[in-house]
C-alpha cells in the first residue's frame, strides 16, 4: 500500500512539473502558427481558427532562413564531426599512450577549461583576423572543433574500456591505427554519442561567436537571424516564434536519435 | 616505426589542411579591383546598421541600389545586426581595428566613439565637398555627429516620443481629448477617470531615458552645463516621485507585475491602456489597431520637452575609402531619393528641412494630428552627452528599480545614483 502511494505522489509531481517545462514551447507553437494578437485571447476556437502557416511563409520569403538553416547545420554537422575526430584521437592519446609529462600536459588541458569564453574571444577574433578567416566557414568551424571537455569526456571513456581488449587485438596482429578505428572507438560509442549531443547543440546554439565572425548572409547562423528578427523598439513576435521553432527542430532530432546512447553513456560513467 | 609515423604523417595533415584552407583566403575588402578597365577605381565599402533590421532591408537594398547607381564605381556591402548585440560586436572591431568603413551609431553612443579615436575626422573632406550644403539640414542637426568641433559623420534620421491616446477610451468617460498645454495633472485628472475595468489610464516607463526627459520636464536636469552630474536635485526628486506615485500611490500606471511581462505596446493595442509615451515609431505599427487613436504632445509640468533620438553614420578611422565613405553618408543623410524613401517606408523621419518630406508625410492619413512630431522636435532634447554611457545609463537604472519596488525612497535611490555616476564620470 506504501509504495504505491508514494509512486502516485511521484508520478503526479514528474507530470506537473513536465507541464510547467513545456508550457512555454506549447505557448511557442502556438503563436508560430498562428499570430502574436492569440495571446490575449487564447481560447481553443480561436486558435483553430488563426491557424495557419502565413508566418513560416513569411520568414522564408522577407528573409533569408533557407540559408540561414543551412548555414547552421553545416557549422554544426561539420563541428561536431570534427570534435568527436579529434578529440576521441586525443583521449585516447591520454589514456593509453605513455609519454613524456603526460599528466602535465593534461592538466593544462583542463585548465584551460576553467577560462572563461569572454577572456579569450577578442585574441581568438584577432587571430582570425590576421589568418583572413573571418567571415568564412573556416573561423565558424575550427574553434569549435578542439575542446578541452570532449578530450577529457573521451579520455574517461578510453580508460574505462578494459586494457584485455586493446592488447587481444595486438596479439591478433593489428597495427595501431586499425585498433583505434576498428576496436576502441566502437567500444566508446557511449562516450561519443555524448560528445556528439553536447557538441552539436554548443555548436548549434552558439552565438557569440558566429556573432564576431560573420558579416553577411552567406555566413550567418540561425541565433543570429533570431537577434536580428528582434527590432530595436519592437518585437515581431509571431515571425520570431516560427523561426525558433524552426531552429528547435533539428535539435531536437538530434537528441531523439542520440538518446539511447545518451542514457547509456551517462550511466557507463557513473557505474565504472 | 610504422605506426609512430603513421601517426605524425597523419597529424601533420590535418594541421596542414587546416591551415592551408585558411591561409589560401584573400582579404577583399579594400583591394583595388584590376580587374575591370575603368578610369575610376573599383572601391568596395562596407556598412553596418542595426536599424535597418527586420523591416526596412528591403528599403535599406533600394537606397544602396541608387547610391550604386549615382556612384558607379562604389559598391556597398551591408550587414545588418541586431540593436541588442550591435555594440558588442563593434567594440570587438574597434579593439582590432577591423571596424566597417561607415556604420550606423546612435548619439548616446557616438561621443565615447569619438573619444576613443575609432572614427574618422571628415571635417576637410566635407568642406571640400562642393556639392554637400550644409543649410539643407534642420537647424543644429549638423552638431550632433560633431566632437570637439570635429565633423565625424551625418545625422541620418531622427525619432522622437509623443503621447499616444485611445480616443474610443476618451469618448466612452466622457473626457476632453489631450490638449498642448496640458500638465502632470490634468493628465493625473484624466488618468484617474480612464482606470478602471482592468484598463490603465497612462503608462511612462520609470527607466533612465524616460527620466532625463521627465526631470527635464519638471525643471530639473541629470547632468550640469559642465557635465558634472546632478542626479539628486530637489527638481529630479519631485519627478521621480512622480513617476513612482503614479503607479503606487495613484494606480493610474501598471506596476511591473500588473503588466506581467507584456509590453506597454502591445497593451496599448489591445486596449488596456489609454494613454502611452511611446515612439513615433510606433507609427506604422499601430496602424491597424481597432480602436481611434491620435497622437498629441506630453503633458509637461514646468517645461515642456520630448525625447529626440537621433541616429547618424559614421566612418571609421582605419578606413580606406574616406572619399567612398563620405559620400555614402552625405547619401543616406541628405539625397532626396534616399529621403523620400525613408518616408515612404516609415523609416524615421530624415533631418532635412524640406517642405516636400514634410508633405508626404503629413499626407499619411492616421492618425490626424501628425504634425506633433515636427511640434515635438521643437522642444526636443537629445540624451545627455556623458562618457560611458551605458555604464551611467546601467547605474541608474539599478537605482530606479529599487525605489520602484519601494526597497529604497526616490531620494536615498538618487543620492546612491549620484555617488555612483560621480565615481564613473570623474
Amino acid at each position: 500500500m506504501k509504495t504505491k502511494k508514494n509512486n502516485v505522489v511521484v508520478y503526479i509531481m514528474l507530470i506537473l512539473g513536465a507541464i510547467v517545462m513545456i508550457i512555454p514551447f506549447v505557448w511557442m507553437t502556438i503563436v508560430a502558427f498562428t499570430n502574436q494578437d492569440i495571446t490575449y485571447n487564447m481560447t481553443f476556437k480561436n486558435v483553430i481558427n488563426a491557424w495557419s502557416l502565413d508566418n513560416f511563409k513569411n520568414i522564408f520569403t522577407s528573409y533569408n532562413t533557407g540559408r540561414y538553416l543551412f548555414n547552421s547545420m553545416f557549422v554544426a554537422i561539420v563541428t561536431t564531426l570534427g570534435q568527436i575526430l579529434i578529440c576521441s584521437m586525443s583521449g585516447f592519446v591520454f589514456a593509453r599512450i605513455d609519454f613524456k609529462h603526460k599528466d602535465k600536459i593534461f592538466l593544462l588541458y583542463l585548465a584551460t577549461m576553467m577560462i572563461p569564453i569572454q577572456a579569450t574571444i577578442i585574441p581568438q577574433y584577432i587571430l582570425m583576423n590576421k589568418m583572413n578567416l573571418i567571415n568564412t566557414f573556416t573561423a565558424l568551424v575550427l574553434p569549435g572543433m578542439f575542446s578541452a571537455f570532449g578530450t577529457f569526456l573521451m579520455r574517461q571513456h578510453f580508460a574505462n574500456i578494459p586494457k584485455a581488449l586493446e592488447e587481444a587485438a595486438c596479439l591478433d596482429g593489428a597495427g595501431f591505427i586499425r585498433v583505434f578505428f576498428q576496436v576502441m572507438l566502437p567500444l566508446a560509442k557511449p562516450g561519443i554519442s555524448v560528445l556528439a549531443v553536447t557538441g552539436f547543440m554548443a555548436a548549434w546554439n552558439d552565438f557569440l561567436w558566429p556573432l564576431l565572425v560573420s558579416s553577411d548572409d552567406t555566413h550567418t547562423t540561425l541565433p543570429l537571424f533570431l537577434s536580428q528578427l528582434q527590432g530595436r523598439w519592437y518585437v515581431n513576435w509571431s515571425e520570431l516564434m516560427a523561426a525558433t521553432l524552426i531552429s528547435v527542430i533539428p535539435i531536437l532530432i538530434v537528441y531523439l536519435f542520440a538518446q539511447r546512447y545518451f542514457i547509456e553513456g551517462i550511466q557507463n560513467t557513473g557505474i565504472k | 616505426m610504422k605506426r609512430k609515423l603513421a601517426a605524425t604523417l597523419l597529424g601533420i595533415t590535418l594541421v596542414a589542411t587546416t591551415m592551408l584552407t585558411g591561409c589560401g583566403k584573400t582579404n577583399e575588402s579594400g583591394k583595388v579591383d584590376d580587374g575591370k578597365n575603368t578610369s575610376n577605381e573599383e572601391v568596395t565599402i562596407k556598412y553596418a546598421t542595426y536599424s535597418a533590421g527586420p523591416d526596412h532591408i528591403k528599403d535599406l537594398e533600394a537606397m544602396i541600389d541608387e547610391f550604386e547607381k549615382q556612384n558607379e564605381n562604389i559598391n556597398v556591402e551591408y550587414e545588418v545586426i541586431g540593436f541588442n548585440d550591435y555594440f558588442t560586436k563593434l567594440q570587438t572591431q574597434a579593439t582590432s581595428k577591423t571596424l566597417p568603413d561607415v556604420f550606423e551609431i546612435n548619439y548616446e553612443n557616438f561621443v565615447t566613439y569619438a573619444n576613443n579615436g575609432v572614427l574618422k575626422d571628415v571635417t576637410e573632406i566635407a568642406k571640400s565637398d562642393e556639392t554637400f550644403d550644409e543649410s539643407v539640414l534642420t537647424k543644429g542637426a549638423i552638431d550632433h555627429f560633431k566632437y570637439q568641433d570635429k565633423l565625424y559623420g551625418l545625422t541620418e534620421k531622427f525619432s522622437n516620443v509623443v503621447m499616444y491616446y485611445n480616443k474610443d477610451l476618451f469618448d466612452a468617460a466622457g473626457l476632453e481629448y489631450p490638449k498642448p498645454d496640458w500638465t502632470w495633472k490634468d493628465e493625473l485628472k484624466a488618468a484617474q477617470a480612464l482606470t478602471k475595468d482592468g484598463v490603465y489610464g497612462t503608462y511612462s516607463p520609470v527607466q533612465y531615458n524616460e527620466l532625463y526627459k521627465t526631470v527635464a520636464q519638471n525643471g530639473g536636469s541629470l547632468f550640469d552645463a559642465e557635465g558634472k552630474p546632478t542626479i539628486n536635485s530637489k527638481e529630479n526628486i519631485e519627478a521621480v516621485q512622480w513617476m513612482i506615485d503614479k503607479m503606487n500611490k495613484y494606480n493610474v500606471q501598471p506596476t511591473p507585475e500588473q503588466m506581467s511581462g507584456k509590453s506597454p505596446e502591445d497593451m496599448f493595442k489591445n486596449g488596456e491602456i489609454a494613454m502611452l509615451r511611446t515612439g513615433s515609431w510606433m507609427l506604422g505599427v499601430f496602424a491597424d489597431a481597432p480602436f481611434n487613436w491620435d497622437i498629441a504632445l506630453e503633458p509637461a509640468n514646468t517645461d515642456k520637452v520630448h525625447h529626440v533620438f537621433v541616429d547618424g553614420i559614421v566612418a571609421s578611422a582605419n578606413t580606406k575609402h574616406a572619399d567612398a565613405a563620405w559620400k555614402f553618408i552625405k547619401f543616406m543623410s541628405v539625397d532626396p531619393t534616399a529621403t523620400k524613401l525613408r518616408v515612404e517606408s516609415g523609416w524615421d523621419l530624415p533631418v532635412v528641412d524640406n517642405e516636400e518630406v514634410r508633405e508626404s508625410f503629413l499626407n499619411i492619413e492616421k492618425p490626424e494630428s501628425r504634425e506633433v512630431i515636427f511640434e515635438a522636435l521643437e522642444t526636443g532634447i537629445v540624451p545627455p552627452t556623458v562618457l560611458n554611457y551605458s555604464r551611467v545609463q546601467d547605474k541608474i537604472n539599478e537605482e530606479l528599480s529599487k525605489a520602484v519596488i519601494g526597497q529604497v525612497t526616490v531620494e536615498e535611490g538618487l543620492n546612491e545614483a549620484q555617488a555612483k555616476v560621480e565615481k564613473i564620470v570623474k
